[in-house]
């Protein structure tokens, strides 16, 4: 689509040869232009707070350079349990989205019924906060397990909140709609002669499935996948109020350094070892996201 | 009696029966009843919405009739969901699966049918090889132009060896040239392994290259049924006429009628016409090939104003407007280098009457038509 | 597959996903101080009390005050920055993708403590209105951007090619052709950039200042010493606001383009 714009400048300069070079180089300032302030506010409020981070988690106590705050993460299995914790709720989580999502998303595109429902149901949750989301499980989840005691089905309340399943369950919440309309997008491009096409050659709904939809869903799933680890992992919230005193993730590690502790280099460390080890995602979701541009327009 | 020099002479490998399949916002097919036999090719020509693709698709299983038959080889697969019927389809955008290779995508019916690996492969490399395109097995589609997709597409409706092979304007979506060439192929392969097929398409010149007996169709029912010449050379219907632009039509008034011999009344002049077998009621309209209309030319002349002038290679197709009729006649003209036609000039048009004959509207092509079926049946 | 059937699995997976608000909703209909579901009674007792609770409602009103700078703000950097993204070639493509990208790939807790840091120790403003606005700004305005890009590159740019032909200068052409025809793309990403602020929670967290706090956060801590329905009634007031908000949206048309969103 640049491609269009450009077209017409050089024809125009072409009829007027002494313009040439002033013409070309007003577009490109005009383009700096327009990108200036997204990129100064960015330089600002992203590339700089980057910074200060990593920064803060090398600050030793007496000032200085210092490798003692991450010595204190590593050193202790504490610390490395929480890690693991994250990392491992993450990966549970991602998993479950995906199972749930994909049969909703494809259903979603494949039979459209009530179709403003269902979105509805979807992208609703998303115009209310997290808190009030989470806060809904709560009690949801206590009203569960009063019914379930008051019928006699179970003997003592299952460990739905104030647990690692609680917290499972909160994320897999949140996630959803992400995983599911990163799948929707991929599978709703599918051309309905390619499982036409299947069908005449003999593929039954599970062939068709398993043969066409799931390979061409592949993308979406990846893009929701990391979309919901990252998210996963990085959640705040979801362990803070689903995971009681007993389990912690790495954010709600970062917070409570900083605010409760007043350990705000330390909370720094556990920032960046976070981010450190799910970089290898970042960097292969950044670089899908940079080469999806390129596929937008 | 067989029309199409079919061996066993009867056109029912493929049966379909009273077919109605309407929808809620217009188009279908409304009591449709056409058989094709083994080894043929069927087409179903006319514009878009008149049903064509709809008849197709309920052959396939990808569209579920209200009512009436669907039989392959005496089986009556009308209830049979698509992936049990061993039908071949190539579609309009031919449907290749991005993510499989050239030879996977031709396997994969092979697969589906529980083939062993090595006869896949075998399978696979032969029918690309009928179409040209072994040199491409381990492409992706993507990587193919138009004209290799749709060889591919039909390699891979072909190699499972179906019943029927059905296509939905294979080539519509081509190059001119590309498709004249693909069209001769196609019918070359499709008798070289004698499989009986069904061919969708709005074009008629494909349908007169690709097809052993043609169904014209409109609103859902078919006009006429009948091969290339017949449909080309003497239409019965005018509606058919019209849509292969045989000829000008022209309004005429019966005067007579005897049993071998009908007089008619046409622009001014009075002409007897053999009287067709199978024709009831009054003769109202005529066609006249574009042939036997010519500006200047022996015979009796018309005046007339020239309207329009299109050229075309060696010739003209010349607009002309009848002073005294009112009428305008098409003539396709053939010109040489002193020929000069002025447009809002004043012509002379001589018409060679003797090449008309009768084409029939609506209500009565409908009853001729199942009068024409009757007939066969009880000859077959 | 044209068939307007619903799948069953697809019916129980909506009703729990909305499960959770409607629970939150109706919980705060009780009478007494505890959060009984099914609720033992009938009141509107807690609603009064959110809207009489002084915390509440000033955290509201800054969540609301933060919400629009931040919109206004949004549109003012993500709209160049739309621009420059579907027009630009090049290095000054490059950096625009890096500026508008990397704050989304990068997870929130690291930003929020990093603009903690930049604001406390780096400038001494601390918390409070500026931080909280900058912060939720950087936050909102990937998706933003990407959403009024991916409006913007459906712009045929044939016409305004063809407006230039006619006469008229770049910027008239833009402002004039263009623009109105991104307008549908520009209200959704304002309202998008709206809720995202007013939703946040992770930099609000931590760049909140006692007594300039967003309801979030307000609700969070809230929860984190009392259980009683007033998070409830206010819960309820919010997804009263979300549904319309949602009616609206759809009306506009805005709910269909939601693949193109999700594709990224």
């Amino acid at each position: 689509m640049a491609e269009d714009i450009h077209l017409v400048t050089p024809v125009i300069d072409e009829m007027r040869p002494g313009r040439q070079r002033r013409s070309r180089n007003r577009s490109a300032v005009r383009g700096w232009a327009l990108a200036a302030p997204v990129l100064i506010i960015s330089l600002a409020l992203f590339v700089v707070p980057t910074f200060e981070v990593l920064r803060y988690s090398f600050l030793g106590e007496n000032g200085g350079v210092s490798l003692e705050r991450f010595g204190k993460f590593f050193g202790d299995a504490f610390y490395l349990k929480i890690l693991a914790n994250t990392l491992g709720l993450a990966l549970v989580t991602t998993v479950i989205t995906a199972v749930l999502a994909l049969p909703f998303a494809y259903a979603l595109a494949t039979k459209p019924g009530l179709q403003k429902f269902q979105l509805f149901a979807l992208l609703s949750p998303l115009l209310i906060n997290g808190v009030v989301r989470i806060f809904g499980l709560q009690v949801l989840l206590a009203a569960i397990n009063k019914g379930l005691l008051a019928l006699g089905v179970i003997q003592s309340p299952l460990p739905l909140l104030y647990s690692v399943y609680g917290i499972v369950i909160g994320l897999v919440l949140v996630m959803f709609p992400f995983m599911a309309i990163a799948i929707f997008a991929s599978v709703s491009k599918i051309d309905d002669s390619l499982l036409e096409a299947a069908r005449t050659l003999g593929a039954n709904k599970f062939r068709v499935f398993i043969d066409i939809v799931l390979p061409l869903a592949r993308p979406g799933l990846m893009v929701g996948s990391i979309l919901t680890f990252t998210g996963a992992s990085g959640s705040y919230f979801v362990p803070a109020m689903m995971g009681g005193n007993t389990t912690i993730t790495m954010p709600v590690l970062v917070f409570n350094s900083v605010s409760q502790m007043g350990q705000w280099p330390f909370g720094a460390a556990v920032a960046i070892v976070l981010v450190t080890v799910i970089m290898p995602l970042l960097v292969y979701s950044s670089r899908k996201a940079f080469s999806g541009q390129d596929a937008e327009s | 009696m067989d029309t199409n020099g079919n061996a066993d002479g009867k056109n029912d490998y493929l049966q379909i029966r009273e077919v109605f399949k309407v929808y809620g916002g217009g188009g279908g097919v409304r009591s449709v009843s056409v058989g094709v036999g083994r080894g043929d090719m069927l087409v179903l020509l006319g514009p878009s919405g008149c049903g064509k693709t709809t008849l197709l698709r309920a052959i396939a299983g990808l569209a579920e009739v209200d009512s009436g038959t669907v039989s392959v080889g005496g089986d009556d697969i009308t209830r049979a969901p698509t992936h049990r019927r061993n039908v071949g389809m190539v579609f309009q955008t031919w449907a290749l699966f991005p993510h499989m290779t050239v030879a996977k995508n031709v396997g994969y019916g092979l697969r589906m049918q529980g083939v062993d690996r090595a006869e896949i492969d075998e399978r696979v490399a032969t029918a690309l090889a009928m179409v040209r395109m072994d040199q491409f097995a381990d492409r992706k589609p993507k990587q193919l132009s138009g004209g290799q997709q749709q060889r591919v597409a039909l390699a891979r409706a072909i190699v499972t060896q179906p019943r029927v092979l059905l296509l939905d304007e294979p080539l519509s979506s081509l190059d001119y040239r590309i498709r004249v060439s693909l069209r001769s192929e196609l019918r070359r392969l499709q008798k070289s392994l004698g499989v009986t097929g069904v061919y969708v398409t709005h074009d008629y010149s494909e349908a007169l290259a690709l097809g052993d007996r043609i169904a014209v169709m409109r609103d859902g029912v078919i006009v006429e049924l009948g091969t290339p010449r017949e449909i080309f050379v003497r239409p019965r219907h005018r509606y058919t006429a019209e849509f292969l632009n045989v000829g000008n039509l022209l309004q005429c008034r019966q005067v007579d009628a005897s049993d071998d011999v009908v007089r008619v009344e046409v622009l001014g002049q009075t002409i007897s016409l053999e009287r067709d077998g199978a024709t009831t009621g009054p003769v109202e309209w005529l066609c006249l090939p574009h042939r036997a209309a010519r500006i200047g030319g022996p015979g009796q002349r018309l005046t007339g104003r020239l309207s329009e002038v299109e050229y075309e290679a060696g010739g003209a197709v010349c607009t002309v407007m009848l002073d005294d009729a009112g009428v305008e006649i098409v003539c396709h003209q053939e010109l040489d280098a002193d020929t000069t036609l002025e447009v809002g000039g004043s012509v002379q048009v001589s018409l060679d009457l003797s090449e008309a004959f009768p084409v029939l509207d609506e209500p009565t092509a409908g009853a001729m038509l199942r009068e024409q079926m009757t007939v066969e049946e009880i000859g077959s | 597959m044209r068939a307007k059937r619903i799948s069953i699995y697809n019916m129980v997976v909506s009703v729990v996903l909305i499960a959770p608000l409607i629970v939150a909703v109706v919980v705060a209909f009780n009478p007494g101080e505890y959060m009984l579901f099914p609720p033992d009674g009938f009141s509107f007792v807690w609603f009064a009390a959110v809207l009489g609770n002084e915390a509440f409602m000033s955290s509201l009103l800054f969540s609301v005050q933060v919400a629009l700078i931040v919109m206004v703000l949004g549109l003012a950097i993500g709209v160049p920055a739309a621009v420059a993204l579907v027009r630009n070639r090049g290095t000054a493509l490059t950096m625009t993708r890096f500026a508008v990208l990397g704050p989304l790939v990068v997870p929130e807790i690291l930003l929020a403590l990093g603009m903690l840091i930049l604001f406390t120790s780096g400038l001494g403003i601390g918390g409070g209105l500026l931080p909280m606005v900058l912060g939720h700004t950087i936050i909102a305005l990937p998706l933003s951007v990407q959403v009024l890009a991916a409006g913007l590159a459906q712009i045929d740019a044939a016409l305004e090619s063809a407006a230039w032909t006619l006469g008229a200068s770049r910027t008239r052409a833009f402002l004039t052709v263009t623009l109105p025809q991104a307008l549908p793309a520009i209200l959704g990403s304002a309202v998008f950039t709206f809720i995202v602020s007013f939703d946040n929670i992770n930099i609000s967290l931590f760049l909140a200042k006692p007594g300039e706090v967003t309801l979030p956060i307000q609700m969070y801590e809230y929860l984190g010493f009392r259980a009683d329905p007033t998070v409830a009634a206010m819960s309820a007031m919010l997804v009263g606001l979300g549904l319309i908000a949602f009616i609206i949206a759809s009306r506009l048309g805005a709910v269909k383009h939601i693949d193109r969103v999700g594709g990224m």
